[in-house]
């Protein structure tokens, strides 16, 4: 994977670097977004209020903001974005650009549709938008003297990493809650598949080349459904240690390929593996203990050491 | 500067409990969410609500999510169809429509909001007769 191989560059480097590299990656990876639905979040700025059903913070809002609000607060948005990516003026760009990004993807799902896609990007913009990010690999790098316990830093790419882990256990929950024991038989996920893209073919969409194949051949499904559930169950367990880590993050990232091959749902933030960036970044908690045993803590290297 | 371990772990309960909370309240929101997708217990039927064009020989044209709803998401175009039916403002929806096709020079003649039933699966064996079809709202095209 490119992230894993960007990992192996990575080694040897400070916490504080560690951090910044995070930053660098999400605060791209978001202002990206935010340039390619751009057009659609001007739209959208102007869609009749008959359709506004605001959700998070934005439920308070009775009727959507006026097109004027939402279109100036997007175009605020690259700059400030472009200043959290390079850590310039980072400790206002940092927050500044979470909340923007929290407010704007926020409105984009105050119309009717909650999507599953950006839950996870905005929680790390946000962890890491209000963090020192910028005490390396930044414009205005502070002094050295000004930086922190170590631990700060790690604390950051630990909290980025425990939201990316919480996030698929909740999944794995809501699987067995709502589609029961069922989901397990591989059936439920056939009919998922069938209901998905006959829904685009009816609502003219795209819709997965393979989708009907696959559901004529259902055997892998059998297989492929309980290994879901368990990937997603078993997430917490990719903090303990550094081969969890790596099957899970493959496995979990095959579960995306998957989705998008039988489904043609896109996950962009978890296909380009950025989701797991704080994974590879972080000391898995099981090998924190025993370098807190030896004498000399080795600060970094966990990509070396399988 | 020191973060103390106290903060540490104040902060980390705090992120462990805003991602556990929605699980507990079954809540589909943002950011915070119990993650529903894939997760309802599909059978093999499937009604799915959308609109459809209709040209002056009775020939079906499905609509993309741009005329549905402005919008490029399928999900979007899914929900505000769903949310139309739902409160009853099915006609506007389809007026709404109306004026997009109308500018896309097309030969649909009419437009409804409709919900289809299928048996999903048997649609990809090539059984593809709905078993239902729901008509909540219709209007013409005005060339």
């Amino acid at each position: 994977m490119i992230v894993a191989s960007l990992g192996n560059r990575v080694s040897g480097t400070s916490p504080a670097q560690r951090l910044a590299l995070l930053r660098i990656v999400v605060g791209a990876y978001a202002l990206l977004f935010t340039l390619v639905r751009f057009p659609h979040l001007w739209n959208a700025a102007g869609y009749p209020t008959r359709r506004w059903d605001p959700v998070g913070i934005l439920s308070p809002l009775s009727t959507s903001p006026s097109a004027l609000v939402v279109r100036s607060l997007l175009l605020v948005m690259v700059p400030v974005g472009c200043g959290y990516v390079l850590g310039w003026r980072y400790r206002i760009t940092g927050p500044a650009f979470a909340l923007l990004f929290l407010v704007i993807t926020t409105f984009r799902f105050s119309w009717g549709s909650v999507l599953h896609t950006e839950h996870l990007v905005v929680v790390h913009v946000v962890i890491i938008g209000f963090s020192s990010a910028h005490h390396a690999w930044a414009i205005n790098t502070p002094k050295s003297n000004t930086r922190m316990n170590p631990d700060s830093y790690h604390w950051a790419i630990e909290t980025c990493a425990i939201a990316t882990v919480i996030g698929y256990t909740v999944s794995g929950i809501a699987k067995l809650r709502y589609g029961g024991w069922d989901w397990l038989s591989g059936d439920v996920l056939r009919n998922q598949i069938a209901f998905d893209n006959l829904r685009k073919i009816l609502l003219g969409d795209i819709h997965s080349p393979i989708a009907g194949w696959t559901i004529n051949n259902d055997a892998p499904l059998k297989v492929i459904a309980p290994l879901t559930v368990l990937f997603e169950l078993l997430a917490p367990l990719a903090l303990l240690h550094a081969v969890v880590r790596k099957v899970w993050i493959i496995g979990i990232w095959l579960f995306h390929v998957g989705v998008l091959a039988l489904m043609a749902i896109v996950f962009p933030y978890q296909i380009t593996a950025v989701a797991y960036l704080p994974l590879m970044l972080m000391t898995p908690f099981l090998q924190q203990r025993r370098q807190h045993n030896e004498p000399s803590r080795d600060p970094v290297p966990t990509w070396q050491q399988h | 500067m020191r973060i103390s371990k106290r903060t540490v772990f104040v902060g980390t309960i705090a992120v462990l409990l805003l991602g556990i909370y929605p699980v507990i309240i079954e809540r589909d929101s943002y950011p915070h969410s119990h993650l529903p997708m894939f997760s309802v217990r599909r059978t093999e039927t499937a009604r799915i609500d959308t609109v459809i064009g209709v040209s002056t020989d009775g020939e079906i044209t499905r609509l993309s999510p741009r005329l549905i709803a402005d919008t490029d998401e399928v999900i979007m175009a899914k929900d505000a169809v769903v949310n139309a039916i739902n409160s009853q403002q099915t006609d506007e929806l389809c007026v709404e429509i109306a004026n997009r096709v109308e500018r896309d020079k097309t030969d649909i003649s009419s437009i409804r909001v409709v919900t289809e039933t299928y048996n999903a699966v048997k649609w990809f064996q090539n059984i593809k007769t709905p078993i239902s079809v729901n008509i909540y709202a219709e209007c013409g095209i005005s060339r």
